[in-house]
């Protein structure tokens, strides 16, 4: 037999055995589907609503901040959400701006318009690019591009994706002329904001609360963030605020989306999975706090 | 056609999770590469941002007055850390980025965070849950400012209040930490789904049979090595 030796970076054996069990435990719904009900939620329904009131030749601004790390977590409700939305660019003529805070972000964002949206590779072959719609790639900036998507877009993103100036392009300029001043897109030209991340919800309520759609009853804070399902506690207080709409967090209310707009993908199909790591994942800290309260009474009494 | 993409991604993951039977070559190889692959990326688009939005405008073009000099000039001072007598200049684009940042988030979180916060919403007799609800955020909002106003001894009542902010900011911090545990658990089941899903199924039952061999090889006394050094 070969002698076990200590390797650096070798993770505790407890740790090992907590990962391998949860990896065969999630196989086994994928396997043998249980198929338990997904009840919808009413932010995710609300989320829903908002993509569904916007009104013929509104506007959509999506910001783009998912990373690969949070891929699996986030996506189901990026892509769902991707999906709705261009769906209304077909039977409202609603106009969609699409950028990225980071890079991954740009990367995932380009994927799941190709691979869910079904749009082509280059986005610039697609005879409504430009438009209707455009990405303008990757703009490093953090807050500071937040708050000059709504102050000057044409000044905080000059060139598209591609390179080619904005401001030549039809759907700026449609933008732009929809409030005043009428050369200058801001956040009132804007109908949602839709902002996916995996960081803290804040940055965007403090540049884009402000904005809303007064004549769909919001005058501040239609806004609808695609987050991890721990950012909802600190999503809470601000849509009870009235300073955003809904969140859609995490891969359980990814799959209530997909539900929602009838297309059930990645989120849907693992929530039997979902379910087997949640009950494993509370009786590990059920487990857990019997071992340490055990060990406490022993050392108690032996003392 | 397999698609290059899934195999390298089936395989890639394969390779670091067999780190959780035991940390060998094939998990060293994947943890290089992966934190190699992610700087490649990285400095792949920083170059297609310089090029794309400095470079085409200001020389392709030929729009040589330009305001984007500025961002260039503070982008190549940051460079000067890199020897000691030029390392003051650095300070000064990180100064300028910093103070706009704080500028932006500062004045915004006021009006955001605080005020927003502290406006109560529904005074409602119909719906008393909501208002209680409003209440509870109020006050709570009012007890966490508290907490971390440090300009007097928080003793007697207005020690009360920092503890019961403290206590809410704790509730808030477990909740947050709980749902991101809960979360986390999202991301190997995606993975698991897609890893149990063919062509990806295949790599699979391949780094299954890899580690069965391991275990009876190792059980012998042969160990399989790194085939070249």
């Amino acid at each position: 037999m070969v002698e076990e030796k200590k390797v650096s970076g070798e993770f505790p054996k407890a740790d090992r055995l907590i990962f391998l069990t949860f990896l065969v435990l999630m196989m086994i719904p994928m396997i043998f589907p249980i198929g338990l009900p997904i009840p919808i939620s009413s932010l995710s329904r609300e989320a829903f609503k908002a993509v569904e009131e916007v009104p013929n030749g509104g506007v959509i601004l999506i910001e783009e901040n998912n990373a690969f790390g949070t891929l699996v977590d986030i996506g189901p409700g990026e892509s769902a959400f991707l999906r709705h939305a261009f769906e209304k660019l077909v039977t409202k003529d609603v106009r969609i701006i699409i950028y990225s805070g980071s890079i991954d972000g740009n990367q995932i964002s380009q994927r799941f318009l190709r691979e869910y949206v079904g749009l082509p590779d280059p986005f610039n072959t697609d005879p409504t690019y430009g438009k209707l719609w455009v990405h303008l790639g990757w703009i490093p900036g953090g807050e500071t591009i937040i708050a000059g998507m709504v102050t000057n877009m044409a000044a905080t993103a000059p060139v598209d994706l591609y390179g080619n100036p904005t401001v030549n392009m039809e759907v700026f300029k449609y933008v732009a002329a929809r409030a005043p001043p009428i050369d200058i897109i801001n956040g009132n030209d804007i109908n949602l904001f839709m902002v996916v991340h995996n960081t803290s919800p804040d940055a965007w309520i403090r540049q884009w609360g402000q904005y809303g759609d007064p004549q769909r009853g919001f005058p501040h804070g239609n806004q609808i963030q695609i987050a991890s399902s721990a950012q909802q506690a600190s999503a809470m207080v601000f849509i009870q605020a009235g300073q955003m709409r809904s969140i859609i967090g995490g891969q359980r209310a990814g799959a209530e989306y997909e539900l929602l707009i009838q297309r059930p993908g990645l989120g849907a199909s693992t929530m039997d999975a979902q379910n087997f790591a949640h009950i494993f994942g509370i009786a590990l800290i059920i487990g857990a706090n019997i071992i340490f309260w055990s060990q406490r009474l022993k050392r108690r009494s032996e003392k | 056609m397999i698609p290059l993409e899934v195999i390298l991604y089936s395989v890639l993951v394969l390779m670091v999770w067999s780190g959780l039977y035991r940390v060998t070559w094939v998990f060293r190889i994947a943890e290089s590469l992966i934190v190699g692959l992610f700087l490649g990326f990285t400095i792949y688009n920083g170059i297609d941002i310089i090029i794309n939005r400095v470079w085409n405008p200001i020389v392709i073009k030929g729009n040589w007055i330009n305001p984007l000099w500025f961002s260039v000039v503070m982008g190549v001072i940051t460079w000067g850390r890199f020897h000691r007598s030029t390392e003051f200049l650095s300070r000064w684009s990180l100064a300028f980025l910093a103070a706009i940042g704080s500028a932006l988030a500062v004045s915004g979180a006021i009006r955001a965070q605080i005020i927003a916060q502290l406006v109560v919403q529904v005074w409602s007799y119909t719906d008393l849950w909501a208002t209680l609800n409003q209440i509870i955020i109020f006050v709570t909002m009012i007890c966490v400012l508290f907490y971390f106003t440090f300009s007097f001894k928080q003793s007697g009542a207005k020690g009360g209040i920092s503890r019961l902010g403290r206590l809410v900011f704790m509730v808030q911090l477990g909740c947050t930490f709980g749902t991101m545990v809960m979360g986390n658990f999202a991301i190997p089941i995606g993975i698991v789904y897609e890893l149990s899903k063919p062509p990806a199924f295949y790599f699979t039952i391949g780094a299954f049979l890899i580690i069965m061999l391991d275990i009876i090889l190792r059980r012998v006394g042969i160990e399989l090595k790194f085939p070249f050094k």
